[in-house]
């Protein structure tokens, strides 16, 4: 599953066609959308079905087939988004599928062609095109709100006879002309057989040229477009163009200007980030703090009778599964069912303390310690979707690509590396795009080398230890992170490209869409959307994660008459002072005595064992064996790491001070010498680590399904690995020498 | 800058083009090029790589592989305007009615000679 779609309702509709689809009435017309990129066809295709596909004002956003619901009053559509096409010589992989779809005859009852009410003359050669495949043809004239606004009349009638098909205006935007739009659909439909194409005076064959003299270089497409600039003129009343640059694109282009803008918008979105998110999360923080302390406090002090007690535990470990199961989409199977009831009696065979610190430690503390970053995510998420809509992102990739081919990556990268910096794996579909197979291939290896949105806990988190709430420094860390993830994304591109994958890059062609107010509503419908799915992981693996962990580290038990002897006798002459001691003092010397047991509890357990296992592989980067625990378990979802943290640590604690933040509670630990745990030169590695590492499993599965062997995802995989424990090395041993001088 | 254009001919182009500062030398140009003999009219072609900002309108593209299509179907083929909006590497021309961002490298495969005086009014007529 990718994770740019909508979830669950998105899939819920997808399932629905099918069934209507067999059992409607009334024959449902099969409507495919087409069009040139960058034309709105996923808006319109969001409009009508309500689904909420991925949109962005740049050519090649949408790189899959993708079908929903329309209904408009009783009649039903079937309707399919198309990748956006310039011709219907598809040179790219979504391209290729797009063409595929129009030229099978029974794919579609009727093609919808998406046209830019701004710019006619373009649409009209694909709709050429379109027209000879003898299909029955809608063109939609899309951004009529915009062509308004600047001024643009379309003599729709005379369009519509040129072209021998029915033409309508519409808006994906404000929702005009769509019933217009469907009676056409149902009129084109019924209509057989389909009207004659305009006939364009195309060269029989392209014939070597002896002479240039007179149509030396005369194409199809040359025709093609001469009738569709003739046929333009005809039909549309447009201001003229203007002839000059504009002044926002002289300044976004600008060879030195565009990169120094670039980098100015990253930092101020990091610092939006950390200024704006402060508030929310504490305030998340506190929420979950309290949550824990009072359901701590629920739990019965004394003993309980049994069967009551088993009744309570297994009901509430049920509801927990049905709300993760609801949350997660997961059906009561047998096999979910026995799984559920399995877990939900074991937790009935915990005694009352232990469960306790299973929903206090291990689930309200796991899902917390995740959850607090849904304010960071949901404005990283609000300025990229703004970004993304205003036509910024290609001005970027402009001023970006002369770095890109500096080291071998083709301009057509640019789009998957902008997605990549949420997730990888729409990055890494968005690949799609880009035609040949070895430029795919070095950019599919790298993009997850670019910073996702799962790694933001990461760096929030080592920003709070490094500089504690300064916006600032925050942002500097974030900035820093980013660019060290795209230079070391560009850095394996150039070294891929000089070793197993050499080859001519391809060059750059990119159309640069107009500048467009971004709408309010699609961007806050993002962040609902991402910040759904982010909830959503959090309810499910993020909380199955946090239960495996906490059993892990809980489990085997150590008794304390099996404590090792130096720390065996400091707790008993703890104990002693403490049954002398009064008050403050005595709980004090009580607490220290419970965590010294704790910790070697914590270190004798399955967790504690293998973090203990791998010390002489992070040693050198300045771990402790807890922090081996994040970085190991974290190998599937690199966001966990934040959870394990709070949970292996939190476990360590005294447990009298529940209301700790996880930073704070991190920022305490001591190693055995006394030194802190997180000094600088730790943090640092901790970083570098987390920018480079590959740990997100479902990536590494659309790496393999995207290339079709296990081959590259692995490469990826020991790449990725080798380079961040190399450069965490580098960072802690040089920052240990500099911060001890 | 485009005045100059209005009512002259090649010569006029060649003026033109070395007030823009972006170009080599006219031997460079002949040298590059060497395509004088591609058109009946006699009009100097430069590369699309070597257009200096304003309106040009192309004449050929060379090559028939998946580069030359990529252009071509995008509208950077023989009989079409293509305004330089900014030269440089990648540039940006404005052909059929977007901003499409070029490589040199694809820009040279791409002949144009300076637009036609009348063609040139008629433009701005409208
Ligand atoms: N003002 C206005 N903007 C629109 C309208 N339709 C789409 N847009 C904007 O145009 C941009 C492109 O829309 P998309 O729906 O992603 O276009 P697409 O045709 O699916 O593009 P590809 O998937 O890349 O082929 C987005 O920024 C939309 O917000 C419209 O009717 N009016
Ligand atoms: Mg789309």
């Amino acid at each position: 599953m990718t994770t740019d779609r909508a979830p669950a309702e998105g899939t819920a509709r997808e399932n629905g066609t099918a069934q209507e689809h067999s059992a409607g009435a009334a024959r449902v017309i099969r409507v495919a959308l087409t069009g040139n990129p960058n034309t709105g066809k996923t808006s319109l295709f969001n409009r009508l079905t309500g689904l909420r596909s991925r949109t962005a004002n740049y050519p090649g956003v949408t790189v899959e087939i993708r079908r929903g619901v329309w209904t408009d009053g009783e009649r039903r559509f079937d309707l399919t988004d198309l990748p956006g096409l310039y011709s219907l010589d598809a040179l790219s992989p979504e391209e290729t599928v797009a063409r595929r779809f129009l030229e099978t005859d029974s794919a579609a009852d009727v093609v919808v062609l998406v046209a830019d009410s701004t710019n006619v003359q373009r649409s009209l050669y694909l709709a050429s095109e379109v027209r000879e495949l003898q299909v029955p043809l809608v063109v939609a004239l899309n951004l009529s709100d915009a062509a308004r606004a600047e001024g643009i009349r379309i003599d729709v009638d005379r369009l519509s006879r040129e072209l021998g098909c029915p033409v309508v205006s519409v808006s994906a935007r404000t929702g005009e002309g769509l019933s217009e739009l469907s009676a056409a659909v149902v009129s084109a439909a019924g209509e057989t057989p389909v009207l004659p194409a305009p006939s364009i005076d195309l060269p029989v064959v392209a014939s070597e040229p002896a002479s240039c003299a007179s149509g030396c270089s005369r194409c199809a497409f040359a025709a093609r477009y001469d009738w569709a600039e003739q046929t333009a003129r005809a039909s549309v009343d447009a201001p003229a163009a203007e002839d000059q640059i504009s002044a926002a694109d002289r300044l976004l282009t600008h060879p030195v200007i565009g990169p120094v803008v670039f980098l100015a918008l990253m930092a101020g979105m990091f610092f939006l980030i950390f200024s704006l998110a402060d508030v929310p999360m504490t305030l998340v923080d506190t929420a979950f703090a309290s949550v824990g302390d009072f359901v701590g406090g629920l739990f019965p002090a004394g003993p309980v009778h049994p069967v009551a007690w088993a009744a309570g535990t297994v009901s509430l470990a049920l509801l927990t599964f049905a709300g993760a199961y609801r949350l997660a989409g997961i059906s009561w199977t047998r096999l979910s069912g026995t799984a559920a009831v399995a877990v939900a009696s074991a937790t009935a065979l915990l005694p009352p303390d232990e469960l306790r610190s299973l929903v206090v430690e291990g689930i309200i503390g796991g899902v917390g310690g995740v959850v607090i970053f849904l304010p960071q995510i949901c404005i990283l998420f609000f300025v990229i979707s703004l970004l993304e809509d205003s036509g910024y992102m290609a001005r970027a990739a402009f001023v970006m690509e002369r770095f890109m081919r500096f080291v071998g990556l083709p301009g057509r990268a640019f789009v998957p590396m902008l997605s990549a910096h949420a997730c990888a794996i729409p990055g890494i579909m968005a690949t799609r795009t880009i035609e040949n197979r070895r430029d795919r291939l070095v950019t599919i290896l790298v993009l997850p080398l670019l910073t996702c949105s799962a790694r933001l806990p990461v760096y929030s988190m080592v920003a709070a230890l490094l500089f504690a709430g300064s916006p600032g420094t925050g942002a500097l860390v974030f900035t820093g992170a980013y660019i060290l993830g795209i230079t070391a994304a560009l850095m394996s591109a150039w070294v891929l490209k000089k070793s197993i994958l050499p080859g001519d890059t391809e060059p750059l062609v990119l159309e640069l869409p107009p500048y467009r107010l971004p709408a309010l509503r699609s961007a806050l419908l993002t962040v609902w959307d991402r910040a759904r799915v982010f909830l959503q992981n959090a309810g499910t693996a993020i909380l199955m994660f946090s239960v495996i962990l906490w059993a892990l580290a809980a489990w085997p038990r150590l008794p304390e008459s099996d404590l090792p002897s130096p720390a065996a006798d400091q707790v008993a002459a703890l104990r002693t002072e403490a049954a002398q001691a009064a008050g403050d003092r005595a709980e004090e010397l009580s607490g220290e005595a419970d965590r010294i047991l704790r910790q070697h509890q914590l270190s004798h357990s399955f967790a504690g064992r293998i973090g203990r296992a791998v010390e002489p592989v992070f040693r050198p980067l300045g771990f402790d064996w807890k922090i081996n625990v994040g970085v190991i378990s974290s190998f599937a979802a690199r966001e966990a790491v934040v959870s394990t943290l709070a949970i292996v640590y939190g476990l360590g604690e005294d447990g009298i001070d529940d209301e700790a933040s996880l930073v704070e509670t991190l920022r305490r630990q001591k190693r055995d010498d006394g030194r802190p745990v997180f000094s600088t030169a730790t943090c640092l590695s901790l970083l570098v680590f987390y920018v480079l590492a590959m740990q997100c499993l479902p990536t590494q599965a659309v790496t393999r399904r995207e290339t079709g062997t296990w081959k590259w995802a692995l490469l990826q995989f020991a790449w990725m690995t080798v380079l961040a424990w190399t450069a965490a090395l580098i960072t802690y041993q040089t920052a240990s020498v500099l911060t001890s001088a | 800058m485009l005045s100059v254009l209005r009512g002259h001919d090649g010569r006029a182009v060649e003026e033109c083009l070395e007030t823009a500062h972006a170009m080599p030398s006219e031997t460079l140009i002949r040298n590059e090029t060497d395509r004088n003999d591609c058109r009946a009219d006699g009009l100097n072609t430069i590369l699309l790589a070597q257009a200096a900002a304003g309106d040009h309108e192309c004449v050929d593209v060379e090559g028939s592989g998946d580069s030359a299509v990529r252009l071509k179907r995008l509208g950077i083929c023989s009989g079409r305007r293509l305004t330089v909006l900014r030269s440089g590497d990648p540039m940006i021309l404005r052909v059929v009615g977007s901003r499409i961002a070029v490589s040199r490298s694809l820009a040279r495969s791409v002949v144009v000679a300076a637009v036609s005086a009348a063609a040139g009014a008629e433009v701005r007529s409208e």
